[in-house]
């Protein structure tokens, strides 16, 4: 018989961090939902997260909480699949301001997101980044994400080649 | 000194400028693979491939609703470093989406993205601007027809020449498309809006031709039809102007809604007056239980019946 939603989980950080939280904000993640199901006796132990930090965590939780209850996205059906080809670049207000982080939080969302198998946070941290390139030039790209440019000529000559005919227009 | 004495004495330089601009090379190519380690310690390529190929498919999407000069924007990602050209180049997804526009393309990219993408499933979007000459590239798209999932098609053109130059276009529509499963075709009559300014084969789409067919829209092209012959859809979209005489009888929407499970209908000016109303009358009411939207403007006796019988979904 599946637990209460309100049983409270306990869950351990890489830097030692714990956190307890309600059961079904932290299924929004499908890693501890499956991990949760294999689970048959009640566990006092808190579930080890190796590849998550506490501030991190916190961020995941905190949008964790602010979604608990919505539907989760299906496993890959034949419409999510749909779905993600068709998928837009368009973030709710409340989610444009949670993910107004700096870079390194920000990435640090999307790998726990990946790690953890929480789609739609996954998905707000990569438009997020998506929006942050639209618009911009190759060097302007470089600047915002300390990337040097590393072409050879022979690949500068390509990528010239590839793009003059959109040049004035 | 002699003329041989010259040349020995130059040939130290010669050799020396050799050295140094071989020297000057290889610390060149040391110095872009510094650049290329340094790339890699950045932020933002610390996330593995697959979340980067992740980012460049959210930007990617962002890019579907913009014409044809401008979708290809987002193929900036490829301009930015080694790493992130070669791994865009390699994600096959990325470069499923094609969108063409005779009038203004003469990119070469059509031809890089079919080569990318190979061998995975096409959304095509193509604006045919009959007025123009360069409708070359779109036979480079038709020679991949066999793996396009979804086409839309919208043209602009109106003389009798132009409808000619649309047939002769159009005949691989006619042809088999087995993975084809969204059909959009939308016509433009600049000069004309009280008639449709174009034909589709009546062979157009047959089961056979294209099994997985799941949705078929057209806007302002003449059917030539008087049934509907793909029944694996759930999607059907007619749509028409005001003053135009009708694709479809009542009898053939009857027929088609008995054999196929709809989940979506609209029809604006589509059906057309049958004079055997009674016969049509003998078929209603049937069961339409499977639509979820069903949306139909016509100003015909019976499709005023057929919506006092089907009041809205």
């Amino acid at each position: 018989m599946a637990a209460p939603a309100t049983q409270q989980i306990k869950i351990r950080c890489n830097d030692e961090k714990e956190f307890t939280v309600d059961r079904d904000v932290l299924e929004r993640s499908v890693l501890i939902k499956n991990m949760l199901e294999d689970v048959t006796e009640q566990q006092d132990a808190p579930i080890p997260l190796p590849n998550v930090s506490g501030p991190v965590m916190a961020k995941v939780l905190e949008y964790c909480t602010h979604h608990r209850g919505e539907p989760l996205p299906s496993a890959d059906t034949e419409q999510s699949q749909d779905e993600t080809r068709k998928r837009t670049t368009d973030i709710s207000e409340w989610d444009q301001k949670f993910i107004t982080v700096d870079q390194e939080m920000l990435f640090e969302i999307i790998l726990a997101a990946n790690y953890l198998d929480i789609k739609s946070l996954l998905d707000v941290g990569c438009k997020t980044v998506a929006n942050m390139i639209k618009g911009k030039t190759p060097e302007e790209i470089r600047k915002l994400f300390n990337i040097v440019n590393d072409f050879t000529p022979e690949e500068e000559a390509q990528i010239k080649k590839e793009n003059e005919w959109a040049e004035d227009r | 000194m002699s003329a041989t004495g010259k040349r020995s004495s130059s040939n130290p330089i010669a050799a020396e400028l050799k050295r140094l601009l071989k020297r000057i090379r290889k610390l060149y190519r040391r110095i872009r693979q510094l650049k290329t380690r340094l790339n890699a310690l950045a932020p933002i390529n610390r996330l593995p491939p697959e979340l980067l190929i992740h980012i460049f498919l959210s930007l990617q999407s962002n890019f579907h609703e913009e014409y044809a000069v401008d979708y290809y924007k987002w193929t900036v990602i490829t301009q930015v470093s080694r790493s992130w050209r070669n791994l865009a180049s390699e994600a096959k997804q990325l470069w499923t989406v094609i969108s063409h526009d005779t009038q203004v393309i003469e990119s070469p990219w059509i031809a890089v993205f079919l080569d990318r993408s190979q061998p995975v499933h096409l959304d095509v979007v193509v604006n045919f601007d009959l007025y123009s000459e360069k409708l070359g590239l779109l036979e480079r798209v038709a020679e991949e027809k066999h793996r396009i999932r979804t086409l839309y098609v919208n043209v602009v053109g109106v003389t009798d020449e132009m409808r000619e130059e649309f047939r002769a276009l159009v005949h691989w529509l006619v042809t088999e498309m087995p993975v084809l499963e969204e059909f959009e075709l939308k016509g433009v009559d600049e000069y004309n809006t009280e008639r449709s300014p174009f034909d589709l084969p009546p062979t157009t789409f047959f089961n056979s031709l294209a099994p997985r067919l799941r949705s078929f829209q057209v806007v302002d092209i003449n059917l030539g039809l008087r049934s509907l012959p793909f029944n694996g859809i759930t999607t059907l979209k007619l749509w028409y102007g005001e003053d135009h005489r009708g694709e479809l009888s009542l009898r053939a929407l009857f027929a088609f809604l008995c054999v196929t499970h709809l989940h979506v209908l609209e029809l604006q000016h589509a059906l057309f007056e049958e004079d055997n109303t009674e016969e049509v009358d003998n078929l209603m009411p049937i069961s339409l239980s499977s639509l979820s939207s069903l949306f139909i403007n016509s100003t015909t006796h019976l499709c005023t019946k057929f919506l006092s019988a089907y009041p809205p979904i």
